[in-house]
């Protein structure tokens, strides 16, 4: 969904020569009719439209579907990106953008499809596989390579909300509000302090960066192939 | 016709308001001799007439006196409701001022000039409610019956003995843009009375006998048809004559004062009261302020000398400031002081060329006013006395003992008698420096000379004495009595000008010190330093900012003291802001607000009616404030008006300067972009333009190149517009938001986004293992990262090591470093880095090393923002190293 022709035929050239399957819808309405017909895997949605807001189409698409949401977007501002976020898109891109960026971030968000699927069988409340990393939610443990590793509860609190929403950038104030509740509202430091520990204890090994830094914004999780 | 005539003058006066762009109110004062004449029904069809125009008319005050035809003429104009209260046990009615300025009408009916209003309302008199609204800039009409004209009352005390309280200043009667003149034939007045048109009939016959009589009628008519044939005549002012008049410290100086002020007015001149300092404790001092006030009050202008010789001060004045005729008081004097004060005579024989009134000063004239005053100061001068009288009694008879006793030892040593005379009289002289007051003087010299004869002549210890003592005592106490005198006289002399020194040195210091000052709130320290000397009361100083007041700033006496909340509660800073507004003083000791705690006074700046500042003194017991003292207050709050005004101006230059100095950046960043926009964009475009056109002509290799070119350059704007946008970010924010960040972030953020080309480089951060945290905005240091790693890939060779590291400083910074091992800078390349548009000064040789020169002066341009530091340095061999330093982020967290 782009309304830009120009941008929208390089979206399109780009796609077709990774071999994407796609559909280009120029407003609003065309979205949820091509939505209906298509039934596409991702959603590629540029926040500034003809006919309806963009945080408003993500808005109605959540209600139905988890259908991945990147966000293209001329919108500078932080705020603009961090209202998609929190509305349910599950990443962004601000042009100028690189070919190479955006289809890295469409990688990105079907590899969480992928994973879904791959995994239909383990019941997604029990375990998490990510790469080296293994969460088991029953027994509240993490495991690298089979090593437990020992997490503060806030830790786990953050780690289960990034495996739980893999691919997607979570804003601060969101994993701020579900982890520490919304009496901490505007400490970032705790979060950023958790985050960084966090990732030194997962990502020890130095071969998975889970975690990935969105400045000004939040954190994603990034969803990498199960190892072994 | 006439209200025609009338609504045409009253166009003339708005069109000459709007010339001028003032917007002080008009005054319009319907003038007569007496009650009923018909002023209140005049001014009304007038109203009437103007509200038939079109015009704002509204009815703030209306005596009424049960009047129907008042009642009629009102009619359905708009009329603001009266304020009632009660005192004592009465219900007041009052004109509501506020109500009025809050309704801000064209024109406003404001009935009796000379009311005194009721004790809880802001003004003492209504005259002044009528200046407030003239401030405010609404038209007034108001009524005055001639006896309330203070210039006029020693007139009608003399003749009429009538004794009119409420009175109105001059200075006001002046004010009137309009005098209308409301004239009936006193027959007829008294015909309308008895009708019972004025009064109830209850009050008729006590009317009729007290006030309304032929006689008294006749006489106020005439009044009033003189103070309007005068007004007439000085209607176009042009001084030509200046008047002097001498005020003393006696109560019959206010009938001179009077009589002075007719006479100027009748001569249209200008008047200046003089008075000539000289402590005479015969008056009490209050008089005098009195006078001085009365004077001020009937327009004159004030002039206090200095001096032990009155006449040759005046003399002085006079000729320096050109008076033409002088006015005097004179009354008859003892013998004793007629030829050493008949001032009269003196001036007679010094100025010679001016002429000389002199106004017989009532001495046994007990009218009521003088009577009042008398009461009115003889409890305070009672209080004084009392105590003074005492400790003078213990010391002369304390200096008479000592006398006494060494006189006896010299006595029984030698005999001499003359030595003890001599004791004596150094007693009387010791008595005269430690005593104020001549009488005691006079009494110490009698004393010492009845003690000499009791104790040191024969017959001892009795004040018999023989014969050929007789001239020794009258000697002695001639000697005495003159030695006292002369003391006491240089002793007086020897204070005053003590004082003069220390005013005019108060004055010259403020001026020296507000001279260097730089700081508003330095120039207010001063000056409350300055006048506390003068004036030694708690001082609040509240500055005017943008039409209000600042928090106040609070001088107490002492370091110590601190001063009460109430002396700046909102009441009282309610009263400071009526001060602001209409730029005069107000509170204590004044007759506006006089209920508030504090006296207010405006500092003015170099322009009249621009008030740059209040100043309150905290006066809890109601002290008098001394005519010269006041004077000195003014002239240092006039010093400190125009260091404000100075600050303001010099505020004012310095912020157009940085604004000039802003466009002059945009211009030339501006025509830098342009310029720099065409290097990679004519790249861009043609290149692209080969490849359209030509692509089977060129070789796949070529082809690459040019595809390369196209990303490098795009790229490059990409950058640019980066910065760009951070730039305007750090602009338009006053603000810049900060939160904690995690240098490590940071970092890896900005490798993330490095030019093309940096892949030729190694890159390698180094960081230690506790965690860094800083209070920024992340996206502006990463695009400072960005810059600099950039810069640094821009201007080394391919192969060339990038090092970036970072560490905590101190408590409160981290430093960041990030040194490359490229070629060095030059010492003038290394301290124009950071200036906007540097790009170095190899740049014309490498074509790839384009650029604006906007990064790194925005690098400096972020830190300095977040209160950091930014340098390059060369390393020792080879390689530049930049470091910045950014504030730490409070490790609260870690304390947990």
């Amino acid at each position: 969904m782009e309304d830009d022709p120009e941008i929208a035929r390089l979206i399109e050239i780009t796609l077709r020569a990774e071999k994407y399957d796609y559909e280009h819808a120029v407003n609003g309405r065309e979205t949820f009719s091509l939505l209906g017909i298509f039934k596409p895997e991702l959603l590629l949605l540029d926040l500034m439209l003809p006919d309806i807001d963009g945080v408003d189409i993500i808005k109605k698409v959540r209600k139905t579907s988890r259908i991945p949401i990147i966000i293209v977007s001329a919108r500078e501002e932080d705020s603009d990106k961090v209202g998609a976020l929190d509305a349910g898109a599950d990443d962004y891109l601000v042009k100028p953008f690189s070919v190479e960026e955006l289809l890295a971030r469409i990688r990105v968000a079907l590899r969480r499809i992928s994973y879904e699927q791959e995994n239909e069988q383990v019941p997604a409340q029990k375990y998490y596989y990510n790469g080296d990393l293994l969460i088991d939610y029953a027994r509240q443990t993490v495991l690298i390579k089979n090593q437990a590793v020992h997490l503060t509860p806030t830790e786990y609190k953050v780690l289960c909300l990034l495996a739980q929403n893999a691919s997607r950038v979570l804003t601060h104030h969101y994993l701020l509000k579900k982890a520490w509740g919304e009496e901490m509202f505007e400490d970032n430091s705790s979060l950023r302090v958790t985050i960084a520990t966090l990732r030194k204890k997962i990502e020890c090994t130095g071969k998975f960066h889970y975690i990935k830094t969105h400045i000004g914004i939040g954190y994603q999780m990034l969803q990498y192939k199960r190892s072994s | 016709m006439k209200s025609k005539a009338q609504v045409e003058h009253y166009l003339k006066l708005a069109d000459a308001d709007n010339d001028s762009g003032n917007k002080r109110g008009k005054l319009k004062i319907f003038f007569g001799y007496a009650a009923g004449v018909g002023k209140t029904y005049r001014m009304l069809m007038e109203a009437q007439d103007l509200r038939q125009e079109g015009y704002d008319v509204v009815v703030g005050y209306i005596e009424r006196h049960g009047r129907s035809a008042t009642e009629d003429l009102i009619g359905n104009l708009e009329v603001i409701p009266v304020k009632t209260e009660q005192h004592h046990n009465i219900l007041l009615k009052e004109f509501d001022l506020d109500a009025a300025l809050k309704r801000q009408p064209q024109i406003i009916l404001v009935d009796e000039l000379a009311h005194t209003n009721s004790p809880a309302s802001r003004h003492e008199k209504r005259y002044q409610d009528i200046q407030e609204l003239l401030n405010a800039g609404i038209d007034v009409y108001t009524t005055l019956n001639v006896q309330h004209l203070e210039s006029l009352q020693n007139i009608l005390a003399d003749h009429l003995h009538l004794n009119v309280q409420e009175r109105v200043p001059d200075y006001v009667f002046d004010l009137a843009n309009q005098l209308q003149l409301i004239d009936i034939e006193p027959e007829e007045l008294i015909t309308r009375l008895k009708k019972g048109k004025i009064y109830a009939k209850q009050q008729i016959k006590q009317a009729l006998t007290n006030f309304f009589t032929t006689n008294n009628l006749v006489a106020l008519r005439e009044l009033a048809l003189r103070k309007m044939s005068l007004r007439l005549q000085t209607g176009s002012k042009q001084v030509v004559e200046r008047f002097l008049v001498c005020v003393s410290g006696s109560y019959s100086s206010a009938h001179v004062i009077r009589s002075a002020a007719q006479l100027a007015e009748a001569f249209s001149c200008e008047l200046i009261a003089v008075y000539v300092k000289e402590d005479n404790p015969d008056y009490p001092k209050n008089y005098l302020d009195f006078n001085l006030n009365l004077a001020h009050e009937l327009g004159a202008k004030i002039v206090k000398l200095l001096g032990e010789k009155p006449a040759v001060q005046i003399a002085e004045y006079a000729k320096v400031s050109q008076v033409t005729k002088i006015i005097l008081g004179s009354s008859p004097k003892t013998w004793l002081r007629r030829r050493e004060n008949d001032l009269v005579t003196q001036l007679g024989l010094l100025l010679p060329e001016v002429d000389k009134y002199i106004i017989n000063e009532p001495v046994t004239g007990s009218s009521l006013n003088q009577q009042k005053i008398k009461q009115r100061f003889a409890k305070l001068k009672l209080k004084s006395f009392n105590q003074n009288v005492i400790k003078s009694w213990i010391i002369i008879f304390a200096v008479l003992i000592v006398n006494t006793l060494i006189s006896e030892i010299l006595f029984h040593l030698d005999k001499q008698l003359i030595n003890i005379v001599l004791i004596y009289i150094l007693g009387v002289m010791v008595c005269a420096i430690l005593v104020e007051g001549q009488k005691y003087g006079i009494f110490a010299a009698i004393a010492a000379v009845l003690c000499f004869n009791f104790f040191f002549t024969q017959p001892y210890f009795s004040l018999e004495a023989g014969s050929q003592y007789v001239i020794t005592f009258g000697l002695m106490l001639f000697v005495a009595i003159i030695s006292n005198s002369w003391t006491l006289k240089i002793k007086k002399q020897a204070v005053s000008n003590a004082q003069r020194v220390y005013r005019t040195e108060a004055l010259l210091t403020t001026i020296q010190q507000l001279q260097s000052t730089k700081k508003v709130a330095e120039v207010i320290a001063i000056a409350a330093k300055q006048l506390q000397k003068i004036y030694p009361v708690p001082i609040i100083f509240y500055k005017q900012e943008h039409g209000k007041l600042t928090e106040p700033y609070l001088f107490a006496l002492g370091s110590k003291e601190t001063i009460a909340a109430e002396y700046f509660s909102n009441t009282e800073q309610a009263v400071a802001f009526w001060t602001l507004k209409n730029g005069q003083e107000a509170g204590a000791k004044t007759t506006t607000l006089p209920n508030s705690k504090c006296w207010y006074l405006p500092v003015f700046g170099s322009t009249p009616n621009k008030v740059m500042a209040v100043v309150a003194f905290v006066i809890p017991n109601k002290r008098q404030v001394e005519f010269f003292d006041r004077n000195l207050i003014i002239s240092i709050l006039d010093v400190c008006g125009q260091a404000f005004e100075r600050m303001q101006i010099l505020k004012a230059k310095r912020q157009a300067e940085i604004k000039a100095q802003q466009e002059k950046l945009r211009t030339d960043l501006l025509r830098g972009i342009s310029h720099d926009l065409r290097t990679p964009l004519t790249n861009i475009s043609g290149s692209i333009d080969v490849l359209r056109r030509q692509i089977d002509l060129i070789s796949r290799e070529e082809q690459l190149t040019l595809y390369d070119t196209i990303y490098k350059d795009a790229a490059w704007l990409i950058n640019l517009v980066e910065n760009l946008l951070a730039m305007t970010h750090l602009e338009s924010q006053l603000q810049i938001k900060q939160s904690p960040e995690l240098v490590d972030e940071i970092i890896t953020e900005a490798l993330e986004h490095l030019s093309p080309g940096a892949d030729q480089h190694t890159i390698q951060v180094k960081l230690p293992d506790e965690l860094l945290m800083v209070q920024v905005d992340a996206k502006l240091v990463v695009q400072v990262v960005i810059n600099i790693v950039n810069n640094a890939v821009k201007y080394t060779p391919n192969g060339s090591h990038i090092w970036i590291t970072a560490f905590r400083k101190n408590q409160n910074q981290v430093q960041f470093e990030i040194s490359n091992d490229g070629p060095q800078l030059s010492v003038p390349e290394l301290t124009n880095l950071f200036k906007l548009f540097y790009t170095g000064e190899r740049q014309a040789d490498l074509q790839s090393q384009r650029g604006l020169g906007i990064g790194l002066s925005l690098c400096k341009s972020v830190i300095e923002s977040f209160g950091g530091t930014i340098w390059a340095k060369n390393l020792e061999k080879k390689g530049i190293c930049f470091y910045f330093t950014l504030p730490a982020w409070g490790d609260k967290y870690e304390k947990k």
